[in-house]
This record gives structure tokens, sequence and C-alpha cells, in this order.
């Protein structure tokens, strides 16, 4: 659970990792969009957008900074 | 054949050549446009596939970092292998643009940045924290950063840098 909550973060521009129980919340109603027709992308983003309160807070644009600040992270572990 | 036959002959034979020439140019002008939609989509896909390969390096170190207690060798190689696969998209990313096969927008919008940002801080970055990692948890590493394992996408920053002196 803690690498889809990750993922989401990166995804949505969350600012931390979304809960447990809300990613489940976002996985039921992106189901529910894609069941009503909408393609999985946009299903995912309409129920993040719903869903986390915290959604495109930050915009995750430089792939270079995040891996250097998680790899900084790893080299003090 | 009277003189007005051969004129008639010689209009309808005009027309028809026109006719094609005309057609000809309409499908050129459709095939560009078939070429540019071609050329996005490449990028497209490109990109879609890069985000997740980056996606994936960032979810191994994040792992490696959020792991309780002391990270195994499989965690290291995770961020190895998910690191490798992430630079090797970069890598075919900057073939397709070498290639031609890349729409301009799309490289100067999109991709250029992001090779700049690959050459800058994550390589570097990428190699000289699994040596670290390496070193200090006595797992066998021999990976150092080789500028022609990355050849191509040095070429398209040679060729960003060159642009931005203009």
């Amino acid at each position: 659970m803690a690498d889809i909550a990750h993922s989401l973060k990166i995804k949505y521009g969350l600012l931390n990792p979304p809960p447990e129980d809300k990613i489940k919340l976002w996985v039921e109603k992106t189901e529910s969009f894609i069941s009503g027709g909408i393609s999985a992308d946009e299903a995912g983003e309409r129920a993040a957008q719903e869903v986390f309160l915290d959604y495109q807070k930050i915009i995750y644009e430089a792939q270079a900074d995040t891996i250097l600040a998680l790899l900084a992270q790893a080299k003090n572990k | 054949m009277s003189k007005e036959t051969l004129i008639l002959a010689g209009t309808h034979v005009a027309a028809a050549i026109i006719g094609f020439l005309f057609s000809r140019l309409t499908m050129t002008c459709k095939e560009r446009k078939d070429h540019q939609a071609r050329l996005q989509d490449n990028s497209n896909k490109l990109s879609s596939e890069l985000d997740k390969r980056y996606q994936g390096f960032t979810t191994a170190i994040n792992k490696y970092v959020q792991k309780g207690g002391e990270p195994n060798l499989d965690d290291f190689y995770d961020i190895a292998t998910t690191g490798d696969s992430y630079f090797s998209q970069c890598r075919m990313i900057c073939d397709y643009i070498l290639s031609g096969n890349m729409d301009e927008k799309s490289i100067k919008n999109t991709h250029l940045p992001v090779m700049k940002d690959v050459i800058d801080k994550s390589l570097p970055g990428y190699y000289g924290t699994l040596q670290k990692i390496a070193k200090k948890r006595n797992i066998p590493y021999g990976g150092i950063l080789k500028r022609e394992n990355y050849k191509s996408i040095y070429e398209v920053y040679n060729k960003y840098k060159l642009g931005e002196n203009k």
C-alpha cells in the first residue's frame, strides 16, 4: 500500500502519501467513473480531485528533482 | 481528325493531368498531416512509458527509504534495475529525436528539459548514490557512469546547449 500511496502522491501532486482509507475511496470512485464510460486516466484524475484535499498542491514536474531527493534519503538510510 | 477534335482531346488530357497533379498535392498534404500525427503519437507514447518507468524507479527508491530495518540486497538491486530501465527509456526517446521521428514542438517543450536534467542531475546522482550505498553495505556493485552508454542523450543534450547559446 505504501508503494501505491507514493505513486499517487507523485501522480496527483499531493503533499503527503494518502492514507489507506483514502486510497480505497479513490479506487472505488475511479472504478465507478470507468464504469460510467470515462477513460481510466480521466477517471483517476477526477476521483483524485474529489478524494484528496491536497490534490495538485505540488507539481512534481521535474522528475530529476524528485529522483535526487529520494536518492539523498536512500544514501542516508 | 479535325482541329476542333484535337483541341477537345488536348483539353481533356490537360484536365486529366491537372486533376492528377491536384490529387497528388492533396495526398501530399494529407500525408504530411498523417506524418505529423505519427510524430506526435511517438512522443506521447514514449513520454507515457517514461512516466511509468519513473514511477517504478521512484517507488523502488522510496521502498528502500521506508523499509523498516535494514534494506537488503533485493531492495538495492530494485533501485538499480528500475533506474536502468528509466534511463534506457530516456535513451530511446533521444534515439527517436536524433533519427527525426519526433515532432519539433514536443522535443523542445517536453523532452529537452528532461534530458538536460538527466545529464546534469539524475544520472550523476544515480551512479554516485548507488556506489556510496554499495560501499556502505558491502554490496558488490561495479556500475559507473560511462558517457558512451548514454551517447544519444549526450548528443541531444549538446544540441540543446547549442540552441540555448543562439
